[in-house]
């Protein structure tokens, strides 16, 4: 099922949930009123008892009819709705097409972190050394802005799609490029890190670290930003920058996974 | 590009000058700011949550003023000390070339003997990256009074730590950024919107819209991007799917929700 439909599945969830205890609320209101209709109408019965006049009774039974024939359309109502409800979902179901699931991009869905492996990128992807832009201009552009996404229309991403696209199947989704991509649209600190890590298991420290840095500039308190830059610091045999960076986080938090590998970087472990 | 998708990238997190936006609070900053950059300090300490808009306010600074003030931007933060410092060289003589042999000690010689002819503001942005050696050096390069700091850093639960022990006695003016208002919220959205001449749109939203983007978001800029990225990107869905859901004058509250959701500002 798209994710949209996901959501909108959890939003009803959302709301009923909001809805039970105004529910439970008019419940006790409804409850109440019935109650209080029942006693008046006692009432009035006993007062009927005292005075002989069938008039009053009929008008009485006039009004309980009346209550009972507004309560039951209600009744049919509320069904209805959850028939109309359950029903949708079903049509959702129809809807559900593995080519619209192929062409539509979302902004990144975080779970696939967990369960999708590392695939090589295309071979044409140019080194990230070769598509840095000038010194200058990375300097002027700022941190939360990779290269790319400063350009107002960015030709680099465009080129690289139309390079990928005889290989877009569902699996090359997830290539550094498009991951790239995909955080350029999203700015999704999540994502920034895996693209970090991807750069570390490919070996390209350099990049590891910029991406580590960008990741943490969006979620400082993100530990695996800082367990990456300080990884990729370690393999450029820079550990005293590894272990500086692990200091000033453990400074603010805590995190064990931290901790354990300051102290391994510490000890020489 | 379809008008969702090229809604959505209206709110896509970037730092760039022309979009810009004066809203109450931003102006506050930014006049705040210019004020100080004048004053004779040493330091100025720019602080806040990611997402206040600290960078944006950097970069409009430093667009506005660099003709004038000798101002320069460091935005990405440099690792390694040589390079700063070459950096920095570059900034204070930009006619020379740089010395083989220039350490911090030779660079702060260089900064005393400047000292009556050039003047210049350096902005750092990001400055919580920079390791606290770092932040030590930058710290003596300004006592000599040739080189002004503009540092911009996140609030972390412990900015005070940070403060006191870099800056403390050298920071004379520290201005904190905060979150917008509702005010700010709607103005934000509505101003981002018609800047793009998206004017339809933006009369679909509503003060109850508002109200709750507010609600979700705390008046995070960059919350705020998440949030209408996401729910341009509903709409986008159902109007590829099933138009007939996204059919009203105003925007639903519904979507609102699920883009909440889907963020995790609210569970189901
Ligand atoms: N005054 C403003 N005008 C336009 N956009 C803004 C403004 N303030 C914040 N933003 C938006 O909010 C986002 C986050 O702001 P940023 O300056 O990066 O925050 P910080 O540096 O404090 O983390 C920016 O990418 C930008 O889209
Ligand atoms: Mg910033």
């Amino acid at each position: 099922m798209h994710d949209i439909e996901k959501l909108e599945k959890e939003w009803r969830i959302y709301k009923l949930k909001q809805f039970k205890p105004i529910a439970i609320t008019v419940g006790i209101i409804g409850a109440g009123y019935l109650f209080f209709i029942g006693s008046t109408t006692l009432v009035s019965y006993s007062l009927v008892l005292t005075r002989p006049a069938i008039a009053v009774m009929s008008k009485n039974k006039i009004h309980l009819d009346q209550q009972e024939s507004v309560a039951q359309p209600q009744k049919v109502a509320s069904q209805e709705m959850v028939k109309v409800s359950s029903s949708s979902n079903q049509t959702i179901k129809q809807d559900e097409n593995p080519k619209e699931l192929a062409s539509v991009i979302l902004q990144p869905d975080t779970n696939f972190l967990t369960s999708f492996s590392y695939k090589e990128p295309p071979k044409d992807w140019p080194n990230e050394e070769k598509r840095r832009a000038p010194k200058e201009a990375q300097h002027l552009s700022s941190v939360t802005t990779p290269p790319k996404s400063v350009e107002p229309s960015p030709p680099v991403t465009q080129h690289h799609t139309s390079k990928s696209l005889v290989i877009q199947t569902k699996t090359s989704h997830n290539t550094l490029e498009h991951l790239i991509e995909r955080f350029n649209n999203s700015r999704e600190p999540k994502l920034a890190t895996y693209i970090a890590s991807m750069f570390y298991k490919r070996k390209q420290y350099q990049d590891a670290i910029r991406w580590s840095i960008i990741a943490n500039s969006l979620e400082p308190s993100n530990e695996e930003s800082w367990l990456l830059y300080a990884k990729a610091k370690v393999q450029l045999g820079e550990r005293d920058d590894a272990i500086r960076a692990l200091r000033i986080y453990l400074d603010q938090y805590t995190s064990k996974k931290i901790r354990s590998y300051l102290h391994t970087l510490e000890h020489n472990l | 590009m379809s008008k969702y998708k090229e809604l959505q990238q209206i709110f896509i997190d970037r730092v760039e000058v022309k979009h810009y936006i004066g809203l109450d609070s931003s102006i506050l900053f930014y006049n705040q700011l210019q004020e100080s950059i004048k004053k004779p300090l040493k330091m100025i300490l720019l602080y806040g949550k990611p997402g206040t808009g600290k960078s944006v306010l950097i970069h409009k600074l430093h667009h506005d003023t660099k003709s004038e003030h000798n101002v320069y931007l460091i935005a990405t933060p440099i690792q390694s000390e040589k390079e700063f410092i070459q950096r920095l060289y570059e900034f204070l003589f930009p006619d020379h070339i740089i010395p083989d042999d220039l350490t911090f000690n030779r660079f702060i010689d260089l900064c005393h003997q400047t000292r009556e002819k050039r003047h210049i503001i350096v902005l750092l942005d990001e400055a919580q990256l920079y390791p606290p050696e770092m932040l030590e050096k930058i710290r003596l390069i300004s006592d000599t009074r040739t080189i002004k700091f503009v540092v911009s850093l996140h609030k972390t639960e412990q900015e005070d730590l940070i403060a006191k022990e870099h800056f403390q006695s050298r920071i004379w003016e520290t201005i904190e950024l905060k979150n917008g208002s509702l005010h700010d919220t709607s103005m934000y959205i509505q101003k981002k919107l018609v800047q793009q001449n998206f004017f339809e749109i933006a009369h679909m939203f509503q003060k109850k819209h508002f109200k709750l983007i507010h609600q979700f978001t705390q008046g995070n800029y960059r919350e705020i991007n998440k949030l209408m990225y996401t729910l341009f990107e509903i709409y986008d869905y159902y109007e590829n799917h099933q138009p007939s859901k996204i059919s009203g004058k105003t925007i639903k509250t519904k979507y609102i929700e699920m883009s909440a959701l889907k963020l995790g500002y609210i569970h189901a």
